[in-house]
């Protein structure tokens, strides 16, 4: 795709001769320089796992922050430049508030997603009468966990606005033996213990340094307990299932 | 309803004094409100009128005196605030959305070694005045602070002449207003006294 | 007392105002200007809904002819005045308590209203005024609460959520809302318990009551509050202050909900039909005396005869 950069990678969006939105698909390439995030969905909740690079002994690794809360029943892991989730994450937020607020409802975890998505193509110069949009596509890749009357489900959204639902997915930089692993060892009928080993595993299998409870961090959405980011004491416990 | 305050200076300091009643109707809600809201180290305002129009403009006014101590490095003199707080006053009359508040301000001025007190209301009148009284206590009190003011007033003496003051509020007018609180202002800043 | 029931209808200022002509530009509201803050200001332009008002000089005016059924009582919308709650701090918490009548002029609309507004496990509101008003307005509290806890891995103060409301009616000064609240909570600085109404008045404080019987119920709340009441005690005095409003005022009564706001967050302790209060009493609960509110049932077999006293052998 390099051989066809031109002028037409520069305006964003504008299409190449080609059909290509090109500084969409770069800001897809972005996804795959940030640390590796895995989400596996099963019967009774979600798994999601990140990788947190801690560069220095000096940093705090608990200021690391790639998995948020969206609502009681979403949770939300990212991967990418981080800081644009912000944005995607507090619109999901407050969208998902405003549900609540209008149809005394919890949000479904695909509308949640959709309203997300919404946001990922607002970028452009902006039109007569209208504030400031954003200047850039999002640079980073979503995994949205949550559990409606559907049940248990995952979904990935990326920065061309494209969202689809999976039962395990993998993003960031380890992601391609992330997949293939998740691949060969995922199965439906998953406990949730079963599955925050298996995120483990995968996540250790990619991970340059040894894994252990300061460089990774796991969140389940489970029926019972709504959307939590499992404490030190689980996710030691956890790491010492594995 | 039957908010009262008075204001007055003697040699080298300013007493602020205001009920401290917050009444719905016929109803008393609160017995221990402070209406008397400190704009900084060296100026207090009491405030009266429309209820949630004089906390909120109180506010905004201590905000802006905050801003524009930060921006310059500098306070505003007694006078040059009550200038602009007058000025916020009288623009806000001609908007679509006035603030009904009537004031009074104390403050000391280091530059002159002044005590300042301003009479404020919400038509954006302003006068510097020795004493100064806003609400049913200024019918009474008014007469009484022409008789007994007296600007060489020592602290002991003034707080003796505003007492006379609430007295007499408490004698003849018809409704109770609980205690006052009493600040005050001279060259060492803002305290608080019990009456 | 007819002073008194209109301070519930729209607030009229002192000074004629023209507070809101109109606003200007007429912003519609999707879901996507709700305040959202986190670095695009466009996302959220507003953080606050705007409504269309009439196009009118006064809009105020014009919605005080058609609301104000004191002054007319064939007018088309009839808004809920009548109303009695009451909140109080004391040593084990927060005693929230209110009827649940609900009249429209002389008809009693309904007698199950729940008053109460359950912000979120930790807030609770109170309704007087517009019960519409009210509920929507702490409702949109409750978003904005879970929104700065989200945001700010934190949970709102009591202070801060009953500001943010101050602030959003006080925006709204003068266009007809109507609404006289308690904000009840516990935070990090313990049981906290704030007035807010529509004129944008905020205070803090440890005994509120208001409505059209917040007098009858601060006749007995007033007599029977200290500190250190007991959980049970107070809950008590909560019961029976509600009741005396019922009994009295003609626009409150029904039933009596009541709440206790625990550091835990707030715990619903019941519902007591005033009719069986007055008669029978709460029956076996937490700090029932035992016996029926009623002066009549209290003071049943008691008189001020002093006929046994003479001395009748001489």
């Amino acid at each position: 795709m390099f051989l066809t950069r031109s002028e037409y990678d520069r305006g964003v969006n504008t299409f190449s001769p080609e059909g290509r939105l090109f500084q969409v698909e770069y800001a897809i390439e972005a996804i795959k320089l940030g640390s590796t995030t895995v989400g596996i969905r099963t019967p009774t909740g979600v798994v999601l796992g990140v990788e947190k690079r801690v560069q220095s002994p000096l940093l705090e690794s608990s200021s690391i922050e790639k998995i948020m809360e969206i609502d009681t029943h979403l949770g939300c892991a990212m991967s990418g430049l981080t800081a644009d989730a912000r944005t995607m994450i507090d619109h999901a937020r407050v969208t998902s508030q405003n549900h609540a607020f209008t149809f005394d409802e919890k949000i479904k975890v695909e509308s949640v997603t959709q309203a997300v998505c919404d946001l990922a193509l607002r970028f452009g110069e902006s039109m007569e009468n209208e504030d400031a949009m954003m200047s850039r596509p999002f640079g980073v890749a979503l995994l949205i966990a949550g559990i409606d009357e559907l049940g248990p489900q995952l979904y990935h959204t990326d920065p061309s606005g494209t969202f689809v639902k999976y039962e395990a997915k993998a993003i960031g930089s380890g992601s391609e033996a992330a997949q293939a692993e998740l691949q060969d060892k995922y199965h439906k009928s998953m406990e949730i213990k079963d599955a925050q080993i298996l995120t483990l595993r995968v996540l250790k299998q990619v991970m340059e340094e040894k894994l252990d409870q300061h460089n990774v961090q796991l969140a389940q959405v489970t029926v019972e307990r709504g959307f939590e980011i499992l404490s030190d004491a689980q996710l030691k416990e956890a790491i010492d299932a594995m | 309803m039957a908010e009262c305050s008075f204001g007055l200076i003697g040699k080298g300091y300013v007493i602020l004094a205001s009920d401290s009643t917050a009444a719905r109707s016929i109803v008393k809600m609160k017995e221990n409100e402070d209406k008397i809201k400190a704009l900084g180290p060296n100026l207090i305002m009491a405030t009266g009128g429309e209820p949630g129009d004089t906390i909120q403009f109180a506010e905004y006014v201590e905000r802006n005196l905050r801003l524009y101590h930060i921006r310059h490095n500098h306070t505003l003199r007694p006078s040059s605030a009550a200038a602009w707080i007058r000025r916020t006053l009288a623009d806000s009359l001609r908007s679509r959305n006035p603030y009904s508040v009537n004031l009074i301000l104390g403050g000391y001025d280091h530059t002159t070694s002044t005590p300042n007190l301003y009479w404020i209301d919400y038509l954006g009148t302003m006068v510097d005045i020795p004493f100064a009284a806003h609400g049913y206590g200024a019918y009474f009190a008014l007469s009484t602070l022409d008789r007994f003011h007296d600007p060489e007033a020592t602290l002991e003496e003034g707080l003796e002449t505003l007492k006379k003051c609430i007295r007499e509020v408490e004698k003849r007018l018809i409704v109770s207003l609980g205690k006052f609180k009493v600040k005050i202002i001279d060259r060492n800043g803002m305290r608080e006294i019990e009456l | 007392m007819n002073t008194f029931v209109s301070r519930f209808a729209p607030s009229s200022s002192v000074i004629p105002n023209s507070r809101g002509i109109l606003a200007d530009e007429e912003e519609e509201f999707s879901d996507l200007t709700w305040g959202s803050h986190a670095g695009f200001g466009n996302l959220g332009t507003k953080g606050i809904p705007t409504f269309e008002v009439p196009h009118l000089a006064d809009p105020s005016a014009f919605l005080r002819m058609h609301t104000d059924d004191y002054a007319d009582p064939n007018c088309r919308i009839k808004i809920q005045h009548g109303t009695t709650t009451l909140a109080f701090r004391f040593k084990g918490g927060i005693i929230v308590a209110v009827d649940s009548r609900a009249t429209a002029g002389s008809y009693i609309a309904s007698g199950t209203v729940k008053k109460v507004i359950e912000i979120n496990p930790y807030l609770l509101g109170t309704m007087a005024g517009g019960a519409a008003d009210c509920q929507y307005w702490e409702t949109y509290l409750g978003i904005q609460c879970r929104l700065h806890e989200l945001r700010n891995r934190e949970r709102i103060s009591v202070a801060a959520a009953s500001k943010y409301l101050s602030n959003l009616v006080y925006s709204y000064k003068g266009m007809g809302l109507s609404m006289g609240t308690m904000i009840c909570g516990w935070d990090k600085t313990g049981p906290a318990l704030f007035y807010v109404d529509s004129d944008g008045t905020r205070l803090k404080g440890d005994i509120f009551s208001v409505g059209s019987g917040s007098t009858y119920a601060y006749g007995v709340l007033d007599q029977g509050y200290h500190w250190d009441l007991t959980d049970g005690e107070a809950q008590e005095l909560g019961r029976r202050s509600i009741y005396a409003a019922g009994h009295r005022d003609a626009y409150s009564g029904n039933t009596i909900n009541l709440y206790h706001v625990k550091e835990e967050g707030w715990d619903f302790i019941g519902n007591y039909d005033v009719t069986k209060m007055h008669y029978d009493g709460p029956g076996n609960v937490l700090g029932a005396t035992g016996g029926g509110y009623g002066y009549e049932i209290r003071a049943a077999g008691r008189s001020a005869s002093d006929a046994d006293a003479i001395d009748t052998s001489a």
